[in-house]
């Protein structure tokens, strides 16, 4: 019996060993290979394991998900056993734990991910000058060693250099490393974007406003509890702002604030913050801007009903009627007749405006009247309503909405970007990092390409360098590094040909991203937590430092080593690039990192710095005094400032200029919140296409109106639906998305309204095919009765997997459907693209956290 | 549907029950026709009984993740039906075995024996069905999980006893014994189909509310299988109707082939049943 | 001590699945294997839709369905503080539980042939800290501790639409929608 029972026992086993080998090969193999590889975990200075139960140190978390959150992990006998997130002090709304989101947890599963890339490669049929070039993205991959992959990436440059000149040279990527270097033996063509900001990008110093990030446009947290009403106008905290941001938002829902959300989408955001939703059309907020300033005008009575705050207007402002028009200008221009219709014939009537933005005119009227007639608003929008092609007007006009109703620059009043690590929370920051001390290496190339045509660039040979004009490029190199512009970009197919032109493509990659597929040569990357460490800020009132957990797995390099390497290949000193090592810029940051003292404007230094400290860090430096010691910092990894209301961290946006805008102009020419702004129209003549001086509304490329075949008689067309793609909480952009645990969590379906997908006969679950003029997807429908009915939310950054047999990617590539069109100034316009949907006919897809890793074997 | 070895359980099982059921009127039958001692007869269908049983043993086995604790399984006696079951039909499957082993050692059957085995196996169908009807899962909590154990015993044990006898009638020249027993075999597969369509009947009456979170009713859970559930019905009656022919036709020779035909049949047809059910569950 | 259990804040839960996430690698568990799930839900009819999602791991119940039907008596309530666990030296693999537990709690291991499910993370609780979703969550919406006494802070509800009834285990849950 005991036998047959050991039989049994052995054949559940073999059955259990041959499941985890098909279906969960991520388990199976991430297990073994990170017990064996994390052996030489290292500690911290000073720290050292007590209690037998092992580490914990702070570990990066450092993706570009818009927060920023204490991650720690667990280390014991060298292997990381556990993660945790801040438990550093007690928790409260004033003085809240930063804590992680699911992605920060799952961090060393990305780490020690199965898919991790071990080698240098090369692709198989890759030859100098390409060799089968067309064959990128699917060809085989062949082992290198670091030297011989380092040649060929060297000799390669030089070749090109020497045939094309440095200008054939692309450099994508934000990484100073490989900029650097490349800018150091002669330099390269780069390319910018507006990605995350969409239109608010180029034109916000001019108008003199806030666009978010650089500069402060809303109030800070504890003020946000003031507001009475608060308008979320495309903003998703609780997707796009892990962390702290939805619970502080809470504080002031809790404080007594009404939400609204004017959305496509009804969000989880509307939902813990018991909002109105008023669903309205992607890319036409502009329109129902207008309708509401229609309405303001319309019903404002300034003794029985004010609306519209006409001394606001007239002492902040200038171009809002014909009286306050700048020298020089066409008196005729002012936004008020605009929005009249004085001029043009066409009334911005609440009417108007719903044809087009899809809101109900009563809804527009009540939307005013809210807006105008409560005291204190938070009009508060993310940057995505601006991610839309010809997005400018959007911006103008949400800003005069601001200052028509005098929602700027007092307590509970606020108009502006609210969104990423500042959401919901804005003010001077309270920490600041110390910089690495690296020397800034300038580019001798000034050729930048706008991301919206550089892939046109690429095939075409010319671009507008812009605010200049059109001029020669020959792509034939390009360098990948810290980004994946051929999955984050528009038009990914467009991409594709692109990079099938060129003669030689590198990435350096930690998993076979995008990027990294359809390169020649793949250097394998750590990661920051195999890297020295770095000090990093995020919401204002913290500081988080991380240190190494682990010495690069299999073969990889830091990014500042394959750039080292590299000069040293090709003939230079590494030294004039990188004059100090990875350890000393860490010093270097916490060296320089400062605190705001308690009495709101001075900073002192954070850490406190001894001889002994320099010594055991083995680094340069000089003793300094500050709040905590540098133990302290390094062990804990953060330092946050308490705060409470009525404290002097206090932040109201505008304020210096409200009390004396005479002494304290804003950024513009004029000095003025600039309604009628003269410099943006000037900048679009030499950009992508014209700007007028005030908000106007215009109709967008691939926008609702393109969804028509003739918008008249309101025919639809070949593409009929909008698409939009929210930021996905499976993963950062296209980061993480190969992490299987967040691939259980969240699926990434396709979301379609119920009425859309009963049209079709879709339910959920379905798989159905998108389709427009430049890819084909699938994905299973998620149908759902939260998204308005003509619109598609395919959410952002899944990895692109093109079945090279029916050319049908599989993941739900969103950039796939994004046209490649630069308009306006040239920023971003990712949520305007048009689709055509139907049910799938061959195969249903199985869900993506059962499809294999990309693991590549030799 | 990953319950495989729950599905060779129990269909094993409750085939040897009925099959047990079946032999104890055969050998009375047999031994009224008189002239053949029903050992010879009865020899093989016995020992295939056992043979199931054992099977149905080694498959409950592969469905436990950690076999080595079975001995564990009977300890909760006070609230579980698992642990009933358990031990029932550890006590079936023993008395199965000892009565097949005890008449080859004797050389004849033991009625007594035979009979107090079908006893323990009804008590056995009625623990297992027990498991299901108290579990939460929509669709197993009703009368139907009863209706549908019964009549498989009856069905399969039935057919298979049948075609199993029958080559040693024939053989032996015991044409009509050989009738009589496909026509008692037909009747009993008639009464276990009719039970399983009472079931079948009651089975939308008897539904609860759903009681599990993220489960769908039975109903929706069956929605993706109407097409199996039609084709089994259809390989149910297919089976019945050779049945009925051997049972019923004028024909006086009963065909072994045609017996071993519905045997395989039948059995297919339960099985595609048993499948249905248990995608209930998954 | 007292009979222990959750309370969570359905109101406030923006649905993340950071809980989860964090539980999963508290507990080492490989994707299929959740010892606390978050379920989503949809309400009405656009253009004035719902959403809510209830974050469920085990609830430790006054009368555990999975315990009763538990063939080897592995799955037992700890008398202490009446928190529901599984003996491995005793459990046999046998998946029953899962067909009688209401809340989906019980999560076969493949890997070990044994039944694994939500316990408190009491090693952590014996170091006096929170369990893990307690302390994970961003929105505060977990909270864990004497069920008597989050009865008397946020009331007795323990079950909600698209919930399981309460009756048939006795959940020691609070639930706020
Ligand atoms: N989970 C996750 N979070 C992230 C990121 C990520 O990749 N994943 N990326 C981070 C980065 S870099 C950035 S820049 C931010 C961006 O953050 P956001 O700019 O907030 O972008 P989204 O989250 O895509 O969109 C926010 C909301 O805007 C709505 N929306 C989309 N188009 C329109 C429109 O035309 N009009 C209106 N009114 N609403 C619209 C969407 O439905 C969504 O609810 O997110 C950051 N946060
Ligand atoms: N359609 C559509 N497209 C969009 C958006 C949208 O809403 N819709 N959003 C846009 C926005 S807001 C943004 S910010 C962009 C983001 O665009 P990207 O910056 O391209 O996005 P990520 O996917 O985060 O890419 C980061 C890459 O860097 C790699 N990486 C991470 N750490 C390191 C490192 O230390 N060294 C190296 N060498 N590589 C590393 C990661 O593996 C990953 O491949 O996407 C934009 N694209
Ligand atoms: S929100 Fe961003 S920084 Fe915070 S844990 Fe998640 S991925 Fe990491
Ligand atoms: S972590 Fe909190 S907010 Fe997120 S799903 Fe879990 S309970 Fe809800
Ligand atoms: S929730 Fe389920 S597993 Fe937990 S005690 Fe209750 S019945 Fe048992
Ligand atoms: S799997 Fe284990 S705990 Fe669950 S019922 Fe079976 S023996 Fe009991
Ligand atoms: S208490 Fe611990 S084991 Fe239970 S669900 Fe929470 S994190 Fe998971
Ligand atoms: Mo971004």
């Amino acid at each position: 019996m005991l036998d047959i029972m050991s039989k049994i026992n052995e054949f559940k086993m073999s059955r259990r060993a041959f499941i985890g080998w098909t279906s969960a090969i991520a388990v199976t193999t991430a297990i073994p290979v990170s017990r064996g590889l994390v052996a030489k975990a290292e500690n911290n200075i000073g720290i050292a394991e007590t209690d037998g139960e092992g580490i914990w140190k702070t570990a990066a978390c450092w993706h570009n998900c818009g927060s920023r959150c204490l991650n720690k992990v667990l280390i014991k006998d060298g292997v990381v056993i556990r993660q945790k997130t801040d438990d550093t002090h007690k928790d409260s709304p004033d003085f809240p734990q930063q804590r992680g989101c699911l992605r920060g947890r799952s961090q060393r599963h990305q780490v020690f991910n199965a898919d991790r890339l071990k080698y240098p490669m090369r692709r198989k049929n890759w030859k100098p000058g390409g060799g089968k070039k067309e064959l990128r993205g699917r060809d085989q991959w062949v082992r290198l060693s670091w030297d011989e992959a380092l040649d060929i990436v060297a000799t390669e440059t030089k070749r090109i250099i020497g045939k094309y000149g440095n200008e054939s040279i692309m450099v994508t990527g934000g990484d100073a490393n490989i900029r650097n270097a490349m800018s150091a033996i002669g330099g390269f063509s780069a390319c910018y974007g507006s990605s995350s900001w969409g239109a608010w990008r180029w034109i916000w110093e001019n108008m003199g406003i806030g666009e978010g990030l650089i500069v402060n446009g809303i109030n800070d947290r504890i003020d946000l509890r003031n507001s009475q009403l608060i308008v979320l106008w495309g903003a998703n905290p609780a997707w796009s702002t892990m962390g702290s941001v939805t619970y502080n938002y809470l504080q002031a829902k809790k404080a007594g604030a009404r939400f609204i959300t004017i959305d496509p989408i009804y969000t989880d955001s509307a939902h813990v913050f018991d909002a109105d939703w008023i669903p309205v059309r992607p890319g036409t907020d502009d329109a129902l801007a207008f309708g509401i300033m229609y309405t303001l005008l319309d019903e404002d009575d300034p003794a029985a009903n004010p609306l519209v705050k006409w001394d606001f207007l007239d002492k902040y402002t200038i171009g809002f009627d014909e009286a306050h028009m700048p020298e020089g200008a066409d008196p005729k221009d002012n936004l008020k007749d605009y929005i009249l219709g004085t001029y043009d014939n066409q009334p911005k009537t609440p009417e108007w405006a719903s044809e087009i933005c899809g809101v109900e005119p009563t809804k527009i009227r009540e939307l005013a009247r809210e807006i105008g007639g409560t005291e204190r608003v938070a009009l508060l929008t993310a940057w995505a309503p601006a991610r839309i092609a010809n997005g400018e007007g959007w911006v103008q006009a949400f800003s005069a909405l601001g200052m028509m109703t005098g929602q700027m620059g007092g307590s509970g009043k606020m108009t502006g970007v609210s969104c990423w690590e500042y959401a919901g929370n804005m003010g001077p920051f309270l920490l600041t990092a110390g910089g690495k001390g690296l020397p800034s290496i300038t580019n001798p190339i000034d050729n930048l390409i706008n991301e919206n045509e550089m892939w046109d660039a690429v095939l075409n040979g010319k671009f507008l360098q812009r605010y200049e004009k059109e001029r020669n490029v020959n792509i034939q190199f390009i360098y990948h590094n810290y980004e994946n512009h051929l999955q984050t970009r528009s038009n990914i197919a467009k991409g594709i040909k692109a990079h099938h032109k060129v003669e030689f493509v590198v990435t350096n990659a930690y998993a076979l991203t995008t990027n990294a597929k359809y390169s020649d040569i793949v250097l394998p990357v750590a990661t920051q937590w195999e890297t020295a460490g770095a000090v990093k800020g995020g919401n204002r009132e913290i500081l988080i430092n991380w240190s190494k957990i682990i010495e690069p797995l299999y073969e990889s390099k830091t990014d500042q080593e394959i750039a080292e390497a590299l000069l040293k290949k090709l003939g230079k000193d590494p030294k004039e690039v990188f004059p100090i090592t990875a350890e000393q810029q860490y010093f270097n940051q916490l060296a320089g990192s400062m605190v705001m003292k308690e009495n709101g404007v001075d900073y002192e230094p954070l850490c406190t710095i001894t001889a002994q400290d320099i010594k055991e860090w083995g680094v340069e430096g000089t003793p300094q005094k500050g709040r905590i010691t540098l133990k302290e910092f390094v062990d804990t990894g953060i330092y946050q400032v308490p705060r409470k209301a009525g404290d002097n961290f206090g932040f109201i946006a505008y304020k210096d200029f409200i009390d004396d805008p005479e002494a304290n102009p804003v950024s513009s020419e004029s000095g003025k919140f600039e309604i009628y702004c003269k410099a943006i129209n000037e900048l679009s003549k030499t950009a992508y296409s014209e700007i007028a001086p005030i908000p106007k509304y215009e109709v967008k490329v691939h926008g609702y109106e393109a969804t028509f075949e003739d918008w008249e008689s309101r025919k639809k067309g070949k593409y009929p639906y909008q698409m939009i793609n929210p930021h996905y909480l499976r993963r950062s952009h296209s980061t993480l998305d190969n992490v299987p645990q967040l691939r259980e969590a969240w699926p990434n379906p396709v979301y379609i309204s119920r009425k859309d997908a009963d049209e079709k006969g879709i339910k959920d679950g379905d798989t159905v095919l998108l389709s427009n003029e430049y890819a084909k997807s699938l994905r299973p429908a998620a149908v759902v009765e939260t998204i308005m009915p003509g619109v598609i939310g395919l959410p952002h950054g899944a990895w692109v997997d093109i079945d090279e047999k029916t050319g049908i990617d599989r993941g739900g590539a969103d950039n796939l459907f994004v046209p490649h069109i630069p308009k306006g100034l040239g920023s971003s316009g990712f949520n305007t693209a048009r689709v055509n949907f139907e049910k799938w006919k061959g195969e249903p897809l199985e869900e993506d956290v059962k499809w294999e890793q990309r693991i590549i074997k030799f | 549907m990953h319950e495989w070895a729950l599905l060779i359980f129990t269909i094993c099982v409750q085939t040897a029950i009925g099959g047990m059921l079946m032999l104890w009127l055969f050998q009375r039958e047999i031994s009224k026709a008189g002239k053949e001692d029903s050992f010879a007869i009865l020899k093989i269908p016995l020992i295939i009984i056992a043979a199931l049983s054992l099977v149905g043993l080694i498959a409950s086995f592969a469905h436990l993740g950690t076999p080595g604790n079975a001995l564990n399984t009977i300890r909760n006696i006070g609230t579980s039906w698992m642990s009933r079951e358990i031990l029932v039909t550890g006590a079936f499957i023993g008395s199965a075995c000892i009565t097949a082993g005890l008449s080859i050692v004797q050389k004849k059957v033991n009625p007594l024996l035979m009979i107090a085995t079908v006893i323990i196996g009804f008590v056995d169908i009625f623990c297992m069905a027990m498991i299901y009807s108290n579990s939460l899962i929509s669709g197993w909590n009703s009368i139907n999980t009863f209706t549908s154990f019964y009549g498989t015993a009856f069905i399969i044990g039935a057919v298979l006893v049948a075609s199993f006898t029958v080559p040693a009638l024939r053989a032996k020249n015991m044409d009509d014994t050989a009738k009589k027993i496909v026509q008692l075999s037909f009747y009993f597969a008639l009464f276990g189909i009719a039970i399983q369509l009472i079931g079948v009947a009651l089975f939308p009456a008897s539904l609860t509310d759903v009681n599990m979170i993220a489960t769908s009713a039975a109903h929706s859970s069956l929605e993706a299988y109407q097409g199996t559930i039609a084709l089994r019905w259809g390989i149910e009656i297919l089976g019945l109707i050779l049945l009925g022919y051997m049972a019923l036709s004028a024909v006086k020779k009963t065909s072994i082939a045609m017996a071993f035909a519905a045997l395989i049949v039948i059995s297919f047809a339960e099985g595609l049943s048993r499948y249905v059910f248990y995608v209930l569950g998954s | 001590m007292a009979q222990m259990g959750f309370y969570i804040n359905v109101a406030e839960c923006v649905g993340c699945k950071t809980c989860t996430v964090a539980c999963k690698d508290k507990n080492d568990l490989e994707v299929g294997r959740n010892f606390r799930r978050v379920y989503d839900f949809q309400e009405g009819s656009y253009p004035k839709p719902s959403i809510y999602h209830v974050s469920l791991s085990c609830n430790h119940c006054d009368e555990p369905g999975c315990m009763q039907g538990c063939p080897t008596g592995a799955m037992f309530k700890r008398p202490e503080d009446g928190v529901v666990l599984v003996d491995h030296n005793k459990c046999v693999g046998c998946r029953y539980c899962e067909w009688n537990c209401p809340y989906g709690a019980p999560q076969y291991s493949e890997e070990l042939g044994k039944m694994t499910k939500c316990d408190t993370c009491i090693d952590l609780r014996e170091k006096g800290e929170d369990p893990v979703c307690v302390s994970s969550c961003i929105m505060r919406a977990i909270e864990f501790g004497p069920i008597d006494e989050l009865r008397a802070k946020y009331g007795t509800v323990n079950e909600m639409k698209g919930m399981p009834s309460a009756s048939i285990t006795k959940p020691n849950i609070v639930i706020h929608s």
